[in-house]
């Protein structure tokens, strides 16, 4: 998510009758909240009994690489 | 025949684990909410008999694996045009189809589930103290309705305090300008105190762990599948969702220790859950935080960045609960 910067939508008033958290919102570019899906292209599938369907193809190809410290045996760490 | 109990609308959870249904030609039938209302398939639920009959065929004893994915978190989007009773009408027809989804639990309660129905929301607060009594390390937290006693937990903790929901309800507010306004897990600090009212709307308010690296763990029936998100520098936000998509970001797979895992192990037994996205800090100290558990947690990323294939491994669980 691109963040834009922290502030809230709602008056003062409003807030009085929220939590704090509301507050301090994070505004972002909407383009950038993979949630909307903005942008993205859906197909339909009857296989998958599904109204929006996307394929996925994996985006990271096998490294071989492992850092070995956080594969260390957990017992060595106590 | 196995059940998926889904959005008919894209969800991604769902579709990988379908696909590999149909690579093992293995029957199955996905029902959304909106089949439930929207006239595609005839069906009456009989209560003398307790079954169900769909198109002219009983489904009691055809369905014996259940996979509830999300279900009714699409009654949000059902609306009427009906002006100001929208409102009113809109809770009167969610709270019909609850009571409906409700019995039909109650008529397939004896199959095998992939997330008990009634287990999919989950109490933060509840969850927490079940965590603690299993002997998982949880953050310091508090609900507080006051700057005083804020402040007070402020210097508890020398200020290393945050804020975030106490229910997983945060939604976005889309604004016409381009920008989205979410509600994410914020730092709060002296200033921030110093500014808020006398009282407030009670709050969770919770320390903030000295992280050195969060790790998202999907639990399948006894098994764990950990990904450990590492970061490049020291630089972080106190939400991970906000780094989750940077070039600084690192995906590895990761060993729990094995009291770390039996930990967890008792809490989800004790939660009655067989599947889950657990959540965890681990401390600069070395210690396991325990944060949280999405009982339908999103795990495709996860899944791709460690090569875990969780779609397979949800899939084969599926299969293998199916009576031989």
């Amino acid at each position: 998510m691109k963040v834009i910067g922290t502030g809230s939508i709602f008056s003062e008033e409003v807030l009085a009758a929220l939590p704090i958290g509301y507050r301090f919102m994070v505004q972002v570019h909407t383009a950038s909240f993979g949630e909307h899906y903005t942008g993205q292209r859906f197909s339909q599938s009857a296989r998958h009994q599904a109204r929006n369907y996307r394929c996925l193809a994996p985006t990271k190809p096998v490294s071989g690489i492992i850092v070995q410290h956080y594969v260390a045996d957990p017992s060595d760490e106590q | 025949m196995i059940l998926v109990l889904s959005y008919d609308a894209y969800e991604q959870g769902t579709d990988p684990v379908i696909s590999w249904l149909l690579h093992y030609e293995v029957p199955f039938v996905k029902v959304s909410l909106h089949d439930l209302i929207n006239h595609r398939a005839s069906y009456h639920i009989d209560l003398k008999n307790r079954d169900v009959v769909i198109n002219g065929l009983s489904v009691r004893d055809t369905i014996t694996t259940i996979w509830h994915r999300r279900f009714l978190g699409a009654g949000r989007t059902l609306s009427f045009p009906v002006g100001s009773h929208a409102e009113q009408l809109g809770f009167e027809i969610r709270t019909e189809l609850q009571d409906l989804v409700s019995y039909l639990e109650l008529l397939f309660r004896d199959k095998t589930w992939l997330t008990a129905f009634h287990q999919i929301k989950i109490n933060k607060l509840e969850l927490l103290d079940v965590a603690s009594q299993c002997g998982l390390r949880v953050p310091h937290t508090q609900i507080i309705n006051n700057r005083h006693d804020l402040l007070a937990f402020y210097l508890l903790l020398d200020g290393q305090l945050i804020s975030k929901p106490i229910a997983d309800v945060r939604g976005s507010y889309c604004h016409d300008d381009g920008s989205t306004y979410v509600l994410l897990t914020t730092t709060i600090d002296a200033a921030r105190i110093a500014a808020l009212p006398e009282h407030f709307f009670p709050s969770l308010f919770q320390e903030k762990v000295a992280v050195e690296f969060e790790i998202r763990v999907f639990y399948l029936d006894g098994r764990f599948f950990p990904t450990a998100m590492l970061l490049s520098g020291p630089e972080r936000h106190i939400d991970k969702k906000l780094d989750s998509a940077s070039e600084r970001v690192h995906y590895v797979p990761y060993q729990l220790p094995p009291e770390i895992e039996e930990q967890l192990t008792r809490l989800m037994h004790s939660i009655g859950l067989n599947t889950g996205s657990i959540d965890l800090l681990k401390t600069l100290g070395g210690e396991y935080v325990f944060i949280e558990v999405n009982p339908v947690g999103q795990y495709l990323a996860e899944s791709v960045f460690c090569h875990y294939a969780l779609d397979k491994e949800i899939a084969e669980w599926l299969i293998n609960h199916e009576p031989a």
